[in-house]
């Protein structure tokens, strides 16, 4: 069995809104393996972006413990937090988030410049099929387009770990599988640990894993027996 | 290699260009006057101050009725003095055919060694007065320009009541000239008074003062005390009718140029400033705003892996680059201004040389508070954003809530429509920005108004002076002190309907260790030519047993009414009088003290004497009735009041006006940047709102009051506290004159505020207008698509 890089142990999060407060995790428990795909699947609400976002440093848990390969990642500083992501994590957005003023090139070379052993944005942007344009700005580009970007800004740096919120959420079912395709890809290439959140169920037919969340909870973990690729994937 | 982040920095700077220019432009011209300011009093001083010493500038000066040569070499072993200089220094008429006002002549005798001379005479055209020649005469510089005349042109001067025919052998300056006063106005007037130099025999035979002398000039050695030396002075030339040594500081030339230097560096402090904190505060709110709606950036920035400080200096060096454009802009303006404005003071002052330097360290401050300015606006917003935690700043900003407020609770939303209500919502959720903003309106306002003030005061004063106080149509003076039968003769003068004795006697008041030396005024109780007057125009009340001072003039002598002054006469016997001071006036003319024309003659020995006379006279019989006064011998000058108001108008008009528009430039500088910024804000804020009101069925221009409204009431606010912030700053700049040279009371033209408003209300609509041109052409389907 591969190693767990990641592991959480009870995670919970609540959120003052107003008078009210929310809670989106409760006592959850989340391992993630070395070169595993997982997919988080739930409805909205459910608390799959909010386990992502603790997962990733981009926020602390209100209780429980995080730990990447052993170091205890829940009271790290916000300085360690930001070292984590800088070294390990790469993040795919639902609106891709990419930086209008920048090209696709700069935009993966923002990871680049900043990563200890990158490879050169070319090369990630190669990865995903984008060579041909490389000086594009995102508002020239169609939406899969920007999100292969963003994908391939995760990855420039050779993460350990990628973790992709919702990456087909605004994208039609054609380029959301070519999307899927990309990511699938480059997990397979870098054997980067992947862990996919949407709401969209027949992706999880991709994973080698279903971890299953419901108001806050772990519903269900589910080993898939049979991973399709994303092209065999209908929805 | 240009980093990916900074790439970004460059193009969204770009983007915002509108608005970083006119961030930039305010801060421009408030670097601009620092630097001017700055580079002006430094070069004008170091220019004074190379100047003075080539050209062996006195120490101190002395003007006396008259002393045998002999008394010289005694103030020369005065300890401390190195060089004494007598000479003979009065004014006589001059001749000019068709000149419409009397024209004065300043006679200064040169000695006969050009090279030990002190207050050195710089010849700039022709050559210097050669020794023994009694009839040339070198002109002054600006006396020159403004007669058209140059070396080989005549001049006739009524010298010791002789007409004599001059000839102009050169053109000059001296550091004793650089500003000259008509005596008569105590204002510049090129055209009707000059300084002409001669040789200094023929000046004192002129004058009936042969082997005497009537004035001096000395120079101290390095370790002279000055104030000793004064004393001395003072107690040798006593019986001579000496009227008090003053040290070079004291002298009105310098004392001018001084004035003007600490001028300039009191603006320094405060102009710049006024600037740089409207665009400070500007920057600040366009940095609250782009930092808004970079949050989703800002978030993935975060999760990439950039840590709070490479945020921070992301945002704060755009704020810098902002800074750096306005300290180009200014630096560039400011370099301008000062070469010219330099050049200008240079000729007002007849600098014959100039130094100006570009001003390195004015230029760092410059770059360095442009700088400072935007990194102050840009501090709080970024420190804001650039600290969220990354998932925070993932999630769009929170909505703002509308509870009901005050407005709603009192119902005064109710007198207005949709669209007002919308406004005067946004406005009171949003109180500080709505102030500041209207403070910043202000200040642009009272920058226009400082302006204003001065013109206006001055018209004011020059109106009262000319038509309420100086009733006369001629102001003679006489030579010296005459009795009671000079007056007569003027009256027998044809044309001559009435005169009038003026009575003006130079003394030194002191009370304890103060002291002041100034003129007398001698008040008739009968006056009804000079009819002299306080700042409010109510008519001078001149009480019998006492003096009447100046209210500036009893606080310098920290005197109150009631108390007693130990007062010496500086001319005749000159007597020591112990006088009570009877009352203060508020009065325009610097620094006075008053009397009743009997009390003084009483005072004086009892026998009536006059220093010169006031007429009315037939106007049409002027040219004859001026021929005759400049044959009357006891005539030292004379001039006329409506001509010495042209004369004054037409010269500092110019410069006033000159004045006006620069300030009105600079006004709506201010409105244009802060009216564009905000409007731009808020239409980026506010884009979906309005597309949604247009879709609704909104016309435009509903929505443009939606957009506009708040912006019109931070102008209509701001101009009303601008009104009086532009009379109270005019004022203290006013009030900030020494009092000595001339009081100017605070006064503004109801036709200047309106202007001012105008200018600041015009230019902030110009700007909306131009801001609601692109509201109008709003894409409503891709707003509405728009994520957060």
């Amino acid at each position: 069995m591969a190693d767990v890089l990641l592991s959480g142990r009870p995670l919970a999060k609540r959120y003052q809104m107003g008078d009210v407060q929310v809670v989106a995790l409760h006592d959850v428990d989340f391992d993630l393996r070395d070169r595993e795909l997982a997919v988080l699947l739930g409805p909205s609400g459910s608390g799959k972006s909010t386990l992502l976002n603790l997962l990733g440093g981009l926020d602390r848990p209100s209780s429980g413990t995080i730990a990447y390969r052993g170091q205890d990642l829940s009271r790290a500083t916000e300085p360690e937090l930001t070292r984590y992501r800088r070294a390990h994590v790469g993040f795919v957005f639902q609106f891709y988030n990419l930086i209008p003023s920048l090209t696709a090139r700069e935009n993966v070379a923002l990871v680049s410049e900043i990563s200890e052993r990158p490879m050169k944005p070319e090369e990630a942007l190669d990865l995903v099929g984008l060579s041909e344009r490389l000086d594009h700005f995102p508002s020239q580009l169609s939406g899969g387009q920007q999100q292969r970007i963003a994908i391939a800004r995760a990855i420039v740096k050779r993460p350990e770990i990628l973790l992709c919120d919702e990456p087909t959420g605004a994208l039609d079912a054609e380029t959301g599988r070519l999307v899927l395709e990309a990511i699938e890809r480059v997990h397979r290439d870098l054997g980067t640990a992947t862990a996919i959140v949407t709401h969209n169920a027949p992706i999880a037919q991709m994973a080698d894993r279903t971890i299953t969340l419901h108001d806050g909870r772990i519903a269900s973990d589910v080993p898939n027996a049979r991973r399709l690729s994303p092209k065999e994937i209908r929805w | 290699m240009v980093k990916a982040l900074d790439r970004k920095l460059v193009r969204d700077l770009l983007r915002m260009r509108g608005q970083a220019i006119t961030i930039a432009l305010v801060m421009g011209v408030g670097i601009a006057q620092l630097f001017a300011f700055v580079t002006m009093y430094q070069s004008l001083e170091a220019s004074r101050d190379v100047y003075c010493a080539q050209s062996r500038f006195a120490d101190l000066f002395d003007h006396l009725d008259r002393a045998p040569r002999a008394v010289l070499s005694r103030l020369a072993e005065i300890p401390g003095v190195a060089q004494v200089e007598g000479r003979v220094v009065q004014d006589a008429p001059l001749v000019i055919p068709g000149s419409r006002a009397p024209v004065l002549g300043h006679f200064v005798g040169l000695s006969d060694h050009p090279d030990r001379r002190l207050n050195r005479l710089q010849i700039v055209e022709g050559r210097d007065v050669a020794p023994g020649h009694g009839g040339e005469v070198v002109v002054s510089a600006f006396f020159a320009d403004a007669r058209k005349l140059h070396a080989g042109d005549f001049l006739t001067a009524v010298l010791g009541g002789h007409l004599v025919r001059l000839s102009i052998v050169g053109v000059g300056v001296s550091p004793e000239f650089l500003y000259v006063a008509n005596p008569r106005t105590g204002f510049i007037d090129s055209e009707n008074y000059g300084v002409l130099w001669m040789d200094g025999t023929a000046v004192a035979t002129a004058f009936g003062l042969g082997g005497a002398f009537d004035d001096v000039a000395a120079s101290f050695a390095a370790a002279a005390h000055p104030q000793d030396a004064v004393s001395a002075f003072d107690r040798l030339l006593a019986p001579w009718g000496g009227t008090g040594a003053v040290l070079r500081a004291d002298q009105p030339s310098a004392k001018v140029l001084d004035l003007k230097i600490d001028q300039y560096r009191k603006m320094v402090k405060v102009v710049p400033a006024i600037f740089l904190g409207v665009a400070a505060f500007i920057l600040n709110l366009v940095l609250s705003r782009l930092v808004a709606t970079q949050r989703d950036q800002i978030a993935t920035l975060k999760a990439l892996g950039y840590d709070t400080a490479a945020l921070a200096r992301h945002y704060l060096l755009l704020a810098a680059a902002i800074g750096v454009l306005g300290a180009a802009l200014g630096l560039g303006l400011g370099s301008v201004e000062a070469r010219d404005a330099i050049r200008i003071l240079g000729k007002y002052f007849n600098l014959p040389l100039l130094v100006y330097r570009f001003n390195w360290a004015a230029a760092g401050a410059g770059i360095a508070a442009s700088v400072a300015a935007g990194l102050l606006g840009a501090l709080a917003p970024v420190r804001r954003t650039v600290r969220l935690p990354a998932a925070e700043a993932m999630q769009p900003e929170a909505p703002e809530s509308f509870a009901p407020t005050v407005i709603e609770r009192l119902r005064i939303d109710r007198l207005f429509g949709v669209a007002g209500r919308m406004v005067l919502r946004d406005v009171e959720r949003h109180p500080f920005r709505l102030t500041l903003s209207a403070v910043a309106v202000a200040f642009a306002t009272a920058i226009l108004l400082v302006g204003s003030t001065m013109v206006d005061s001055l018209d004011r004063a020059l109106t009262v002076q000319f038509t309420q106080v100086e009733g006369e149509d001629l102001a003679v003076a006489f030579d010296r002190p005459r009795s009671a039968g000079a007056l007569a003769d003027l009256d027998h003068v044809p044309g001559v309907v009435r005169a009038e004795a003026q009575r003006v006697v130079p003394a030194r008041l002191r009370s304890g260790w103060r002291e002041r030396t100034l003129s007398i005024v001698g008040v008739p109780r009968n006056a009804t030519l000079r009819r002299f007057r306080d700042v409010e125009g109510r008519r001078l009340a001149v009480p019998a047993g006492g003096l009447v001072l100046s209210r500036p003039l009893g606080k310098m002598l920290d005197v109150r009414p009631g108390d007693a002054l130990d007062v010496r006469v500086l001319e005749g016997a000159q007597p020591r009088l112990r006088l009570p001071v009877a009352s203060f006036v508020d009065d325009m003319t610097g620094l006075s003290a008053y009397a009743d024309l009997d009390d003084l003659d009483h005072w004086l020995g009892g026998a009536r004497a006059v220093s010169g006379a006031l007429l009315a006279v037939d106007r049409s019989r002027f040219p004859d009735i001026q021929r005759r006064l400049m044959r009357l011998p006891a005539v030292a000058g004379f001039s006329r009041p409506d001509l010495d108001r042209q004369q004054f108008e037409s010269q500092e008009s110019n410069a006033l006006r000159a004045l006006g528009v620069m300030l009105a430039i600079f006004a709506a500088i201010i409105a244009v940047g802060l009216v564009f910024n905000n409007a731009r804000i808020a239409l980026a804020v506010r884009a979906r709102d309005l597309a949604t009101l247009r879709i609704l069925g909104f016309s435009r221009g509903e929505v443009a009051t939606v957009l506009l409204g708040e912006q019109a009431l931070q102008l209509v606010l701001g101009v009303a506290l601008g009104l009086p912030l532009g009379w109270a700053m005019g004022a203290a700049m006013l009030a900030s004159i020494p009092p000595d040279l001339f009081r100017v009371p605070a006064w503004l033209s109801p036709g200047s505020l309106i202007e001012a408003a105008l200018v600041v209300l015009l230019s902030g609509f110009a700007c909306a207008l131009y801001v609601r041109r692109e509201a109008d052409r709003l894409d409503l389907v891709a707003v509405l698509k728009a994520r957060d």
